[in-house]
C-alpha cells in the first residue's frame, strides 16, 4: 500500500513540477521518499496549497493545511496520506 | 566612519562572466570579437512565424540546472537564470570567497530594461484564455524588473546592498557606474555589477518592427546586422546576461587576485530631448563624456579605442558621428571607432556590461575589434569605424558609449591595468 501511495505521488509531484518550472528545464530531478520539498524542489507555501488540492483529489481525502505545511519531506506527506485513508476506512 | 575625506580608491576589475549569443564563458567572445564572427541565425520559432524579422542573436546552448541548483532555477525567469549565472561565473572567475568579505562591503548593481517581460506576456494570455484563477501566482514576484537582483542576492547571501538600474539600453553602464562609485568612495570593497536581457518575444520584436529600429535580419542571418553603413537597417536583437567583479585595488591585490584592467571612470546625462531621437547637437554624450573622462583623470587625447553604441538604425549612427565630432573635434577621425553589435546583437539593459567587458578584452589582446558587415560607407558616419577586421594597437584607454531610451546617456572609462 505504502509503495503504491508514494508512487503515485512520485507522479503528481512530477506533472506538477512539469507544469510549475520555467519553460526551458526539460527534466525534474528524480523524487525519492527522502526528497524535501522546499530545499530540493522548491515548492514554497503558495504551490503546497496548490499541490493539496491535487493530492485531496487523487486520494480522496480531506487535508489540513496545516498538517500539510508541516510535511516536508515526500515520506512525510505518504504517511500522512496514509494515516488520513486508514481513518476515512 | 567619516568618509568626507576619504582618498579615492583605485577600481579594477578582477572578475568576467559571460553568458551570450557568441556563447558561453568569455572565451568564446574574444574569439567572435577578434575574429569578426557574427552570432546571428535564424528565428525559427513557431511564435514569429507571421512576422517579417528572420535573423536575431539568440543563446540556444544555455541550460539552467548547469549553473543554478533545480529548485532556484524552476521559478526563475529566463532573465534571470542569465543574470544569476553569470553572476555566479564572475565570481568564480574572480576567486573570490564571499565569506572572507566584510558583508557590509560587497553590494550588487544590474541593469535590465524589461527584466521578466516575457513572463509577464506569458501569463497575461493564460488569463485571457482561461479566465484568473489559473493565473500563476508568482509571475509579478518572479517576473518584476528588479527580480534578478533579488535573486542574485539570494544565490550568493550578498546582503547589503542589491539593486536594478533602468535606464533603457544605458541600464548596465549606469549599473556598472554605480557600482564603480560606491569602491571609488571607500564605501565598499567590492561590488557585483552586470546586466541581463532576454528581449526575443513576440511582443518587443512586434513593437521594435513597428518603431523601425530593429532589423528584419532578412538574407544570410551573418551579414544581416550592420552599423554605420549606408545600408544600415537597424539594430538585430540579442539576449544574455554579463557581470563583472569590481574591487577596490587594495583589496584585491591583500588576496592576490589577477587583475584584468581598471575601471578608471564613469559619466552619464540625460538629453531631456525625446524619448526615441539621441539629441541631434550631442550635447548630452558631450557631457557624459567630459564626466568619464574627469571621473578617470583623463583627457580627450589619452583615448585609445571607443566602443560606440552604434545600434545601426539611422538615427543613433548619425547623430552618435555628430557627438563625436562635437566631442572629439578634430581627434574624432583618429579614434578607432567600433560597433560590435552587429557581432553580438543589441542586449538591449544588458548591452553596456556585454561591451565594457568587450573593452576590457580589446585592452587585454591589444586588439580593436571590428565593425563586421562594413561594406557601403555613409557619408554622413565618416569616421574611423574600424571595417570588418581587427585592427593590433595598444590600448592604454577605451570609452564604452551607450544610450538608452528617453535621452539616457552613459559613458565607462576603462584602462589597461599597470601594476
Amino acid at each position: 500500500m505504502r509503495e503504491k501511495v508514494f508512487s503515485r505521488l512520485q507522479q503528481l509531484l512530477n506533472e506538477f513540477l512539469k507544469l510549475k518550472q520555467a519553460a526551458n528545464i526539460k527534466d525534474v530531478p528524480e523524487i525519492s521518499e527522502k526528497t524535501d520539498l522546499m530545499d530540493d524542489l522548491g515548492v514554497d507555501s503558495i504551490e503546497t496549497m496548490d499541490l493539496m488540492g491535487i493530492i485531496e483529489k487523487e486520494f480522496q481525502i480531506k487535508a489540513d493545511l496545516k498538517d500539510i505545511m508541516s510535511k516536508r519531506k515526500v515520506s512525510d506527506i505518504v504517511e500522512y496520506i496514509l494515516e488520513l485513508q486508514k481513518m476515512k476506512r | 566612519m567619516d568618509f568626507r575625506n576619504a582618498e579615492k580608491q583605485t577600481v579594477v576589475i578582477t572578475g568576467i562572466g559571460v553568458i551570450a549569443p557568441t556563447g558561453i564563458g568569455v572565451n568564446c567572445l574574444l574569439h567572435a570579437i577578434r575574429e569578426g564572427i557574427s552570432s546571428a541565425s535564424p528565428l525559427t520559432d513557431a511564435a514569429f512565424n507571421n512576422y517579417p524579422v528572420k535573423s536575431v542573436c539568440k543563446i540556444d546552448q544555455f541550460n539552467p540546472t548547469d549553473f543554478l541548483s533545480y529548485k532556484d532555477a524552476r521559478h526563475m525567469t529566463k532573465c534571470s537564470q542569465f543574470g544569476v549565472s553569470a553572476a555566479k561565473l564572475a565570481v568564480q572567475d574572480a576567486k573570490l570567497d564571499l565569506s572572507q568579505i566584510d558583508p557590509s562591503k560587497i553590494e550588487i548593481y544590474e541593469g535590465t530594461s524589461i527584466g521578466g517581460m516575457d513572463k509577464i506576456f506569458q501569463d497575461y494570455d493564460v488569463l485571457l484564455a482561461e479566465g484568473y484563477e489559473h493565473v500563476n501566482p508568482h509571475t509579478p514576484i518572479y517576473a518584476f524588473v528588479g527580480a534578478t537582483t533579488g535573486e542574485i542576492a539570494i544565490t550568493l547571501g550578498v546582503r547589503s546592498r542589491s539593486l536594478t538600474v533602468c535606464s533603457g539600453s544605458a541600464s548596465s553602464s549606469d549599473a556598472i557606474g554605480l557600482g564603480f562609485e560606491r569602491i571609488r568612495t571607500g564605501e565598499i570593497d567590492v561590488s557585483i555589477v552586470g546586466g541581463a536581457e532576454t528581449p526575443i518575444i513576440p511582443q518587443i520584436i512586434a513593437s521594435f518592427c513597428r518603431t523601425g529600429v530593429i532589423s528584419l535580419g532578412q538574407g544570410d542571418p551573418k551579414k544581416a546586422f550592420k552599423s554605420f553603413t549606408a545600408d544600415r537597417n537597424g539594430f538585430g536583437l540579442g539576449e544574455g546576461g554579463v557581470f563583472l567583479i569590481l574591487e577596490s585595488k587594495n583589496h584585491a591585490q591583500r588576496r592576490g587576485a589577477r587583475i584584468y584592467a581598471e575601471m578608471a571612470g564613469f559619466g552619464n546625462s540625460c538629453d531631456a530631448y525625446h524619448m526615441i531621437t539621441p539629441h541631434p547637437k550631442g550635447e548630452g554624450i558631450l557631457l557624459a563624456t567630459e564626466r568619464a573622462l574627469r571621473s578617470a583623470n583623463a583627457t580627450l587625447k589619452d583615448v585609445d579605442y571607443i566602443n560606440a553604441h552604434g545600434t545601426g538604425t539611422l538615427l543613433n549612427d548619425k547623430y552618435e558621428t555628430v557627438a563625436m565630432k562635437k566631442t572629439y573635434g578634430s581627434l574624432a577621425y583618429k579614434i578607432p571607432i567600433t560597433s560590435t553589435k552587429p557581432i553580438t546583437g543589441h542586449l538591449l539593459g544588458a548591452c553596456g556590461a556585454l561591451e565594457a567587458v568587450i573593452c576590457v578584452l580589446a585592452i587585454q589582446n591589444a586588439m580593436i575589434p571590428p565593425t563586421i558587415n562594413f561594406e557601403n560607407p555613409d557619408p554622413e558616419c565618416d569616421l574611423d569605424f574600424v571595417p570588418n577586421t581587427a585592427r593590433e594597437k595598444t590600448i592604454n584607454l577605451a570609452l564604452s558609449y551607450k544610450y538608452g531610451f528617453g535621452g539616457k546617456n552613459s559613458v565607462l572609462a576603462i584602462r589597461r591595468y599597470k601594476k
